[in-house]
């Protein structure tokens, strides 16, 4: 009974000292970690599908086939059966997937970056500088996402960088304030408050040494942003914003499916909805794993 | 305190003004504006023009701005170009359906995220609590709308045992009279928020397992039950309440969603078919309303943190 | 341990019992009755759906810019009889009928002058006459109010009129800026006319003297001004006694802010007794989607609805309800925008093989089948083909551009185009009846970009169809798909070169592109320079056809225009989807789907099991 409520947290004194063992542990950490490894093997299974997959089971996703059109599961060839277009639906899912995975990963990365760099900057000079770019993620944040979405769905003309740019734009705001806070602690570390001292530029300190510091927290923040960017691409087809057709992501194949939600059509909404879902919980799993082998409390 | 609270304020205040100027712009960026949208293709030259003229559009764009301050300081927030009613009155009536739709669904979620969370903690590292932080994941990565649609499948097609559809009554008390109605969107909309906080909760919870006076609780031979209703649930409950706070832009996302999939009439439906609508009055009100609601949350939000938590009041 | 595990447990439990205990069975119940035979029954309320976003929003018959929605109009004519209206008698549309205060219009002065005469002994609801001076009231308004009219256009109606003469109580007579064809005249300029209870409205503000008012410009902006503020609170529309004053078969009992709408019968009423209401209410339910309204109708929520097209798979389900499935065919031509002032693609626009080989390789039966599951009708010309109508000739009916990929590729072959790399180029350029046309240089690619509305799967797909049957032809299509307002504010009209003018091709039908009034004239899609011609199109023969429609004295003018524009191609002809695929109970009976989309719930009525009638 006792055991349960006695603290084990792994790598909780080593996560301070940068050691060279430290990525040793970190790997040891990680890898122990059932749901991360799950994660990696998952995710591994899906670039594998949209990747490889149309090499073993090549299909036509460009010209349509009315004739074929909603044929279901288990029809010849059609494992899946086929779209309302006659495409066949084993085929678009992987052209689908990557693009969703495209988009995420670039959207992430983005908004990763871009955040980072803004936190880093906003917590590294602090005083009015900090203030003036908090008010403004505060403001950002304070619109929901969802609202913001909807807004652009219905204005822009949507392409990959048009959407890649839209989710970044949404997703930066995270990254900015955890790093922010990351750069606020680090400044007054003695190392970059010697740095200054000795008259060392504010870039050189941000890139030089907030940055890396901080970067447990900024991979580990990177996947959360890919998964949550995959997720984004799919409410975005769902809001009618996806790229424009023959192209599709798993967000609009899900989105063009619920059309035939009362047709009986499963095979149209659940394999897309269930990609959406498997892979941003692979990308979840690894970035839980990763956090609590970098041991950085990411989601407070 | 008072200072604090002066400060925050002011933060608050800035941070409106900055809402209302981005919604404004990025409303103002539709090439053409909304004429074309509110006369559609039988409108004329004349009449677009005409329409242009009247509600400012000709103007420059910080002209315009300041014309929408100014009237706004007046308690004006214009009309809506589709739905032939004062914005005013379209929140009204809408914002305490969605405050409804919001708080039954947190309640609900925080009835399901508390135990399971504590549960996790508890057994972390066990096989459960794999099974349950992967469930939660599962949960987290499900879109609203795949959610919802699920939920509508399972429970008023396959099994029709709830309607598909919101209650459409006019006052809150004809909405709770149809509690059916309510129950396929409230549980889509707590099962999206659930996946959050049973995360938050199990290491908000493991974090007070390594806290100083637990570990005295513990030496001094307190029940387990005792420690962790006394110590370790009290004090994973606090950081939980603000976390309502800052999770408020996204729970009114989530009743975005929800509401236009179950035709729920509340903020998010107006605000919807006001995209769809290009009725940039009703866009601007609601923006302004759910940012105003946000800030005023996290304001809340870190009072109640001053207030409850012990430690930032003897800071403080 | 185990008493927290056990509280984390009942917990959840407690949240799932919460769920499962509230739980009933919300299926809607059968209605056992087929759909004919029966015996007609009074009263009695009939809920009809409203299609996906249209709100009702404006009550007064004089629509504002941006308040003209059909439902909108609708349910004012239910109020307000109309003077003149797009009425179904036997099946056929005409513009006079026992629903209509206006009888049949008389040209004389070699169509230069109109004499209406009005029905006598129709009252309005307070017992006052209604007389030629609510029609003249109704002219004066919106002569002086025209920029706020959301039907004016320039010269038209109010402008082509140049004396509004009163000739007694019942009649007035229109002196015209010159000939028009009576046809035209009467169905497209005419059923805007309204008589407005002068007596009640005619005051310049709220409590003010009833008078002339509206006899000088001046008083007429403020009445007019006083009408409208009243109408901009929808609100109050319930309760507001201005709106109070009706002469229609029915009165307002509510409209709700959601745009709700009940109407139960005027007790006053005094027109025709075959005008005469059945039933006791009839409600008009807004919904958002089309989703949430399918809902509501398999839940048995409204007795007169209708199915997204993709559910037309399934509609023996409902017809093993108790109910009927009925395409409600809309009075519309659907079709996708050329701009001939393109700066890449206009040169090819303008020639008449392109567009031909182009319109071959839509397969609008395979759309029509598939993609919208039957709920949609092919567009041939100009004037719509179903419901059949004197506007239309038997050469109309006919599929001059049927589906072959081989005949638009033999018509691009034979003017000097070459398939290369999958994509058309041309090979012969100069403008030879063999070569490729004025304009287009050697080696130019058929390459276009299309700007679709999007938000629809059955846009969506027709639209990567259409891709895909062009590019079999060496036609490279790009779809960019836009909201609809943006596809609207970026295809307007242009000049070859400037900026704007960068478009192709343009799509806003997933509707319908354009609702005719009764005569589908088409002067503001066609002709050279007209408001709505968003694509230049610009034809000097067309542009005589239309004024001959416009002005000459009889139909063979509308069947020469028809025809011609259905083989010139001015805009690429596209399904036109149904209006709605309506889903009606199969004892509500008495319900004509008029295409012009206006409603006439005074015929509706229930039956009850019984003897056949």
């Amino acid at each position: 009974m006792t055991t349960a409520v006695t603290p084990q947290i792994p790598g909780h004194e080593e996560a301070a000292q940068a050691t060279p063992s430290l990525a040793r542990r970190t790997l040891r950490v990680f890898t122990g970690n059932k749901l991360a490894l799950s994660g990696v093997v998952l995710l591994v299974l899906l670039l594998a599908f949209c990747y490889l997959g149309p090499l073993v089971h090549p299909t036509e996703q460009v010209l349509t086939n009315l004739s074929q059109a909603n044929l279901a599961p288990g029809t010849a060839g059609h494992l899946l059966g086929t779209t309302d277009l006659g495409y066949d639906m084993v085929g678009r899912l992987m052209v689908a997937g990557r693009t969703s995975l495209e988009i995420g990963l670039a959207a992430g990365l983005l908004a990763t970056l871009f955040g980072t760099v803004y936190g880093a900057v906003a917590g590294y000079f602090g005083g009015w500088v900090d203030a003036a770019m908090m008010r403004i993620t505060d403001a950002a944040l304070a619109i929901p996402a969802m609202f913001l979405l909807v807004v652009v769905a219905a204005i822009i003309t949507p392409s990959k960088g048009v959407l890649i740019l839209i989710i970044a734009g949404v997703a930066w705001l995270s990254p900015a304030r955890l790093v922010r806070g990351e750069a606020l602690s680090l400044r007054n570390r003695e190392y970059v408050q010697a740095m200054r001292m000795m008259g060392g530029g504010g870039a050189r300190a941000v890139f030089k040494h907030i940055v890396p510091n901080a970067i447990g927290t900024v991979i580990v923040n990177c996947t959360f942003q890919i998964a949550d960017a995959i997720l984004y691409v799919s409410y975005l087809a769902f809001l009618g914003l996806s790229i424009p057709p023959p192209s599709a992501d798993w967000g609009s194949m899900l989105s063009a499916g619920i059309t035939y939600t009362q047709n009986g059509y499963w095979w149209l909404i659940f394999p897309p909805g269930i990609a959406i879902v498997l892979v941003v919980a692979a990308f979840n799993f690894i970035g839980d794993g990763l956090r609590d082998a970098f041991e950085v409390r990411l989601r407070k | 305190m008072t200072g604090f609270l002066v400060k925050r304020f002011l933060q608050a205040l800035v941070v409106l003004f900055l809402v209302s100027i981005i919604v404004f712009t990025l409303l103002h960026l539709l090439p053409g504006g909304p004429a074309r949208a509110i006369l559609g293709p039988k409108g004329t030259p004349q009449q677009i023009e005409h329409f242009n003229h009247q509600q400012g559009y000709d103007r420059s764009l910080p002209t315009q701005y300041f014309m929408y301050l100014k009237r706004l300081f007046t308690g004006d927030l214009g009309d809506s170009y589709k739905l032939n009613s004062p914005v005013f009155e379209l929140l009204k009536q809408r914002l305490p359906k969605t405050l409804l739709l919001t708080v039954l669904s947190t309640v609900l979620a925080v009835v399901i995220a508390v135990p399971l969370g504590l549960l996790q903690a508890v057994r972390r590292g066990k096989a459960s609590d794999y099974a349950l932080t992967g469930l939660a994941f599962l949960l987290y990565a499900t879109p609203v709308f795949f959610l919802g649609l699920i939920m509508i499948i399972l429970f008023a097609q396959v099994l029709p045992i709830f309607p598909a559809e919101a209650p459409q009554g006019e006052t809150i008390g004809q909405l709770l009279g149809d509690f059916t109605g309510l129950i396929l969107p409230v549980v889509t909309m707590a099962f999206g928020i659930v996946a959050m906080f049973s995360r938050y909760m199990r290491s908000a919870v493991l974090d007070n397992l390594t806290e100083e006076y637990v570990r005295t609780a513990m030496a001094k031979g307190q029940s387990n039950r005792r420690i962790m209703v006394k110590h370790v649930l009290r004090n994973a409950l606090i950081p939980l309440a603000t976390l309502l706070g800052l999770y408020l832009p996204t729970l009114f996302s989530g009743a975005l969603v929800v509401e236009s999939m179950f035709n729920y009439p509340g903020m998010g439906l107006l605000f919807w078919n006001a995209a769809q609508g290009s009725d940039f009055p009703v866009l601007l009100g609601v923006t302004l309303v759910v940012g105003i609601a946000t800030v005023l949350g996290s304001l809340l939000t870190d009072i109640l943190y001053a207030v409850l938590d012990p430690r930032i009041r003897s800071v403080a | 341990m185990r008493s927290l595990r056990s509280t984390a447990s009942a917990a959840l439990a407690l949240a799932a019992t919460l769920v499962a205990l509230t739980g009933c069975t919300h299926e809607g119940g059968r209605i056992a009755m087929g759909p004919t035979g029966g015996t007609p029954v009074e009263g009695g309320t009939a809920t009809m759906a409203l299609p996906p976003a249209a709100t009702p929003n404006w009550i007064f018959p004089i629509g504002a810019p941006g308040y003209g929605g059909s439902y909108n109009y609708g349910i004012q004519t239910l109020l307000y009889m109309p003077v003149y209206d797009a009425v179904q008698e036997k099946g056929e549309l005409t513009t006079t009928g026992p629903s209509t205060l206006g009888l049949k219009p008389a040209y004389a002065d070699g169509n230069t002058t109109v004499t209406v005469p009005l029905r006598q002994g129709v009252t309005w609801s307070d017992g006052t006459q209604v007389t030629a001076r609510d029609l003249e009231f109704w002219f004066n308004l919106v002569k002086a109010n025209k920029a706020d009219w959301g039907n004016y256009s320039v010269g038209t109606m109010p402008d082509n009129v140049k004396k509004f003469e009163v000739v007694d109580d019942h009649t007035v007579r229109l002196h015209l800026d010159r000939a028009y064809n009576p046809d035209w005249f009467t169905a497209n300029q005419l059923t805007l006319m309204r008589a407005l209870p002068q007596h009640a409205w005619d005051a310049t503000r709220d409590g003010g003297r009833i008078g002339d008012h509206d006899r000088t410009t001046k008083g007429a902006k403020a009445v007019f001004a006083r009408l409208t503020q009243h109408a901009k609170s929808l609100g109050s529309y319930g309760s507001d006694p201005l709106w109070k004053t009706v002469n229609g078969p029915w009165k307002l009992a509510g409209w709700r802010d959601t745009g709700q709408v009940t109407i139960v019968p005027n007790e006053k009423y005094t027109g025709p007794k075959s005008e005469r209401p059945h039933l006791d209410k009839v409600v008009f339910k807004p919904f958002t989607t089309s989703d949430s309204e399918y809902n509501v109708l398999r839940a048995g929520g409204v007795d007169y609805g209708y199915i997204p097209p993709s559910v037309m798979a399934q509609k023996e389900k409902f017809e093993g309800k108790g109910y009927r499935v009925d395409p409600w065919e809309g009075w519309a031509a659907t079709y996708i925008v050329y701009n001939f002032n393109s700066t890449h693609a206009g040169p090819a626009m303008n020639q008449l093989y392109v567009r031909q080989a182009m319109q071959h390789l839509v397969d609008q039966n395979a759309m029509t089948k598939v993609i919208w599951q039957g709920s949609a009708t092919a567009t041939l010309g100009p004037v719509p083909v179903t419901p059949k109508s004197q506007y239309l000739s038997k050469e109309m009916e006919h599929n001059q551009y049927p589906f072959s990929v081989a005949k638009a590729t033999s018509l691009l072959a034979e003017h000097g185009w070459k398939t290369v790399d999958g994509v058309a180029r041309c090979m012969r350029p100069g403008s030879g009846d063999d070569e490729c046309g004025k304009g287009i240089g050697k080696n130019d690619p058929l390459e276009l970009t299309l700007l679709s509305q999007s938000g629809s799967t059955e846009t969506t797909n027709m639209m990567q169809e259409l891709k895909s049957s062009l590019s079999k032809a060496g036609i490279d299509l790009t779809v960019r798909q836009q909201p609809l307002n943006s596809v609207l504010g970026n295809s307007v009209p242009c000049k070859a070169k400037d900026s704007g003018c960068d478009w192709d091709m343009s799509f806003f039908g997933t509707a319908g592109s354009w609702y005719y009034p009764l005569n589908p004239s088409g002067e503001q899609l066609f002709s050279t320079g007209a408001s709505a011609n968003f694509g230049n199109y610009s034809d000097k023969k067309a542009d005589r056809l239309i004024r001959a429609v416009q002005y000459a004295p009889d139909m063979t003018a509308v069947h020469e225009y028809g025809e011609y524009l259905a083989e010139q191609l001015p805009v690429m002809w596209m399904p036109n989807p149904a209006y709605q695929v309506s889903v009606i109970r199969n004892d509500l009976r008495g319900i004509e789907q008029n295409p012009t989309v206006t409603f006439a719930p005074q015929h509706w009525y229930y039956v009850k099991k019984g003897a056949t009638k």
